[in-house]
């Protein structure tokens, strides 16, 4: 991506020899740490798929406790977002300001907006006794143990994952408040680029949670 | 970020002597936020031995305790309490970080010829985040300890265990954030900042095992960190995913557990198996035999690693047709380290081999790897595991890998490097002493675990049954003599830094990029960037017959 | 210049994302049919197309070097060896032959007396 704006606009760290490895170690760099991010979430997809194996039926049962309309609208509002976030990238390489800051706006926004989804969902969950933790007891055993192991992993997993959400949205914040502050530049494009491969990521491990959690019913 | 550093300049003494990274700023902020590889490479010295002699005294209280065959010294709880504390301190704090956060920073881009690792930063918050999981620890174990031994094996850990297990899970998850970072800034360094010429196979092969171990760190850290973090969940917010009562699999646990911590073993061995490389070669004066075979060796341990954790649930109630799958590919893990043995012991074959301290530590390491090794063949092989498993057998066999190969390595590195990192020679009597008592202390601490585990005495029990007295007798003595043997470089090391001769910038005549800078070497690590056209250890006897 | 350059892509990333957007309506779609034991295959590898669209055209893997490619993988192939070694237990574990043991040692039992 070190072609969309000229070697000789960025900065070079000493240790580096020029602009094009400093680039590729970067990139490379956040490559291999968003691969231990997915072996992060690889355990509790491996929990799941064990699980899924083991309590074949019971789990198909619990997965109809799951907003399966709420999932699709949230899938789609982190799909779009993904797309703001490619753009704003491009619009960062371009150096065009206005709309960098614009679409990172708008991928805060629909990040923030799954969030607030996401708490709905939440909320209606605990409402409906689905929670474990949260359930009186009468209203726990209600429900067979599966759902109840279903139910935490599904929290366990979606937890997790607005925990990155939030990060995710806490590191583009701040790149926002940055070049409000002073300005954009080639610098900031290639750290907005860094920071929407994170963004994407978080996008990437919810495409794989939705169908897991909400669809294999 | 090296505050002090224009201060240094104009108030620095103008002595002949040029500035090097030791005196290339002062103070403590100087040492605390630099970003020089070589600096972090101190801090992290100093801090993995406090958490080594910490573990160490855990270790001797457990050695005390089994002097005699009743419980005289501690309570049983106390004593869960204390192996829990050496084997988390040791693993998590010593050993996965020794060569690769002290050697490893420090050596990495002098080998590589370049002027630091890719992302200095990082690296400098991979030892903040390193000592803030290391004094959370410390503090856990302030509070009590916790009972759960270092596995932290469920149910136990998640739902029965009474004791501060979400902190201490909480500090190892936070170490793990530094032992990724390191990783991350080796593979991106190694891969983007070799100097003109140095091609992969002009490497050193402590880079490619050091590489090897940085690829093991990034793809298996992240699932111990899943596991713990599960654990705590459950601990925490009543959210268990392992609980038996709903249905959960503990085994689950201990599937992701081993995922991470039998290639976490490999994380440790591996750059002792570099050091090692380095060290025959250069006191056998000739180039390493077969440098492809020992290069890809690491490569293909990395990678069977991954591929045997299995073996350490053998009795658990994992399928037996996985275990059978798990026992084939543990006993694979025997060819590439015996490509490594057989290549050392050819190196060594007519070479005019010199008897110096590190070379001592390194011949040392090649016979008690080989004995953890094989007996860790035994343990691959389901029927022996089924037997000695739990026993004070495996504590013998992977002590034996642990501490006779991993601190050995990490003791002759320290001998090798030590006149390139402070620029003083050290008193060669007083390091080959030091080196014969661990070597010593060692086998009469250790070997005496194999007869008595094979005899059937337990592991995790503070009691035992009388007749084995004798090799628990044993085995205490040959531990303070251990203790005496890492105790003495402390204060010959310390010495020598203080009131050592100057050592000159190649010592050992050893070939090798971070031989041809100043010792010690300055900030920026070479006046210029060196260009490579040599082979690796390009080792000739004539030279030696000069010496002679 | 900038300008010029801007709006391909941008056509290029619109069109990305309306086939992610079909592929969120196919697989909630499969999720009502009666595949029956074909749901979650099919359900997987629509997830893994859009993994794969985001991580090649979003995530730029397609302009990267071979070497990000490479550590993308990666990370998915090391995903595989936990999926399969851990499920080759638990699809193994129910044909330990427990009673076959039983009869085994009892007949062990027998030919000692």
């Amino acid at each position: 991506m070190s072609a969309a704006t000229p070697a000789s606009q960025r900065s070079l760290a000493e240790h580096f020899v020029e602009v094009r490895q400093q680039e590729e170690a970067r990139t490379i760099g956040m490559w291999v740490y968003l691969g231990t991010e997915i072996l992060l979430f690889g355990g509790i997809f491996g929990a799941w798929a064990v699980y899924r194996y083991q309590h074949g039926e019971a789990w198909r049962e619990a997965a109809h406790h799951m907003d399966l309309w709420l999932g699709a609208i949230n899938t789609a509002v982190l799909l779009l977002s993904s797309l703001t976030m490619a753009l704003a990238v491009h619009a960062a390489h371009a150096l065009q300001k206005k709309w960098t800051l614009l679409f990172v706006l708008a991928t805060v926004s629909l990040g923030t907006l799954f969030l607030g989804i996401k708490a709905y969902e939440y909320m209606q969950e605990i409402h409906h006794g689905l929670a474990p933790f949260a359930a009186p007891i009468p209203v726990r055993q209600a429900f067979t143990p599966a759902t109840e192991l279903y139910m935490n992993l599904y929290f366990a997993a979606t937890g997790l994952h607005a925990f990155h959400l939030i990060s995710a949205i806490a590191l583009l914040g701040g790149f926002i408040l940055w070049i409000l502050k002073s300005g954009l530049s080639a610098d900031r494009a290639a750290t907005l680029e860094i920071l929407g491969l994170f963004w994407h990521l978080v996008d990437v491990v919810w495409i794989i949670l939705y169908p897991m959690l909400y669809l294999t019913r | 970020m090296t505050t002090a550093h224009p201060q240094a300049g104009a108030h620095g003494p103008p002595g002949p002597a040029e500035s090097n990274y030791l005196t290339d700023g002062t103070g403590l902020k100087s040492w605390l936020f630099t970003t020089d590889h070589k600096r972090i490479a101190i801090l992290y010295l100093f801090s993995i031995t406090f958490f080594f002699f910490l573990g160490g005294i855990a270790a001797l209280m457990i050695r005390l305790e089994l002097l005699t065959p009743i419980g005289d010294l501690m309570e049983s709880d106390t004593y869960n309490r204390m192996f829990t504390i050496h084997g988390v301190i040791m693993v998590w704090f010593f050993l996965v970080p020794s060569i690769p956060t002290v050697m490893g920073n420090f050596l990495v881009p002098l080998m590589l010829g370049a002027k630091d690792l890719a992302f200095p930063k990082l690296n400098l918050a991979s030892w903040w985040v390193f000592m803030i999981g290391g004094l959370l620890t410390f503090f856990v174990i302030l509070l009590g300890g916790v009972d759960t031994g270092w596995t932290f094996y469920t149910p136990f850990s998640s739902t029965y265990a009474n004791s501060a297990v979400t902190l201490m899970a909480t500090a190892i998850f936070i170490a793990g954030f530094s032992s990724i970072f390191t990783g991350i800034n080796f593979i991106v360094s190694i891969h983007k900042l070799r100097a003109p010429g140095m091609t992969w196979f002009k490497m050193p092969l402590f880079l490619w095992a050091i590489y090897a171990t940085s690829l093991i760190i990034v793809l298996a850290t992240p699932v111990l960190s899943i596991a713990l973090l599960l654990i705590a969940v459950e601990r925490v917010f009543g959210i268990g995913v392992f609980d038996p009562a709903l249905g959960g699999d503990p085994l689950l646990y201990q599937h992701l557990f081993w995922f991470y911590s039998h290639p976490a073993v490999y994380i440790m061995i591996l750059p002792g198996l570099g050091v090692v490389s380095e060290l025959i070669a250069c006191f056998s004066r000739k180039p390493i035999f077969g440098y492809k075979a020992v290069a890809f060796a690491s490569m293909g341990i990395a990678l069977v690693g991954f591929l045997v954790w299995g073996h350490h649930m053998f009795v658990s109630g994992q399928s037996v047709y996985a275990s059978q799958v798990f026992a084939f590919l543990s006993i694979l893990v025997a060819i590439p380290s015996a490509i490594k043995i057989f290549n050392w012991t050819a190196t060594l074959y007519k070479g005019s081999i010199g008897f110096e301290t590190p070379m001592l530590y390194a011949l040392g390491f090649i016979g008690l790897f080989l004995f953890g090794g094989l007996t860790g063949l035994f343990l691959a092989t389901i029927a022996i595991d089924v037997h000695v498993h739990d026993t004070y057998f495996i504590i013998g066999h992977f002590h034996y890998i642990m501490v006779g190969g991993m601190v050995t390595a990490y003791m002759g590195a320290i001998h090798f490097w030590w006149p390139k990192a402070t620029g003083k020679l050290y008193p060669e009597w007083a390091g080959k002493i030091s080196a014969l008592t661990i070597f010593l202390g060692f086998n009469l601490t250790f070997f005496p675990h194999f007869v008595v585990g094979y005899l059937g005495m337990p592991r995790r029990y503070h009691e035992y049954p009388p007749e084995f007295q004798i090799f628990n007798v044993l085995s205490t003595a040959g531990s303070t003599i251990l203790a005496v043997g890492y105790l003495f470089p402390l204060v010959y090391l310390a010495w020598a830094y203080k009131f050592g001769k100057p050592a000159p910038s190649n010592p050992w005549h050893a070939t090798g990029l971070e031989w041809q800078t100043p010792s010690p070497p300055p900030k920026h690590n070479f006046h210029e960037i060196p260009v490579v056209t040599e082979k690796p250890y390009a080792y000739t006897a004539p030279e030696e017959e000069d010496k002679s | 210049m900038a300008h010029q350059e801007f709006h391909p892509f941008l056509k290029s990333y619109l069109k990305t994302g309306a086939a992610l957007f079909v592929l969120l309506g196919a697989t909630v779609g499969a999720s009502f049919l009666p595949l029956g034991g074909f749901a979650l295959p099919v359900a997987a590898a629509i997830a893994f197309v859009k993994v794969y669209i985001v991580m090649w055209v979003f995530m730029h893997v397609r302009k990267e070097s071979k070497l990000v490619w490479v550590f993308s993988a990666g990370a998915f192939l090391w995903l595989a060896v936990l999926f399969v070694l851990t499920m080759a237990d638990y699809v193994t574990r129910a044909e330990i032959p427990k009673d076959e043991w039983k009869t085994d040692s009892h007949a062990a039992e027998k030919a000692l007396q």
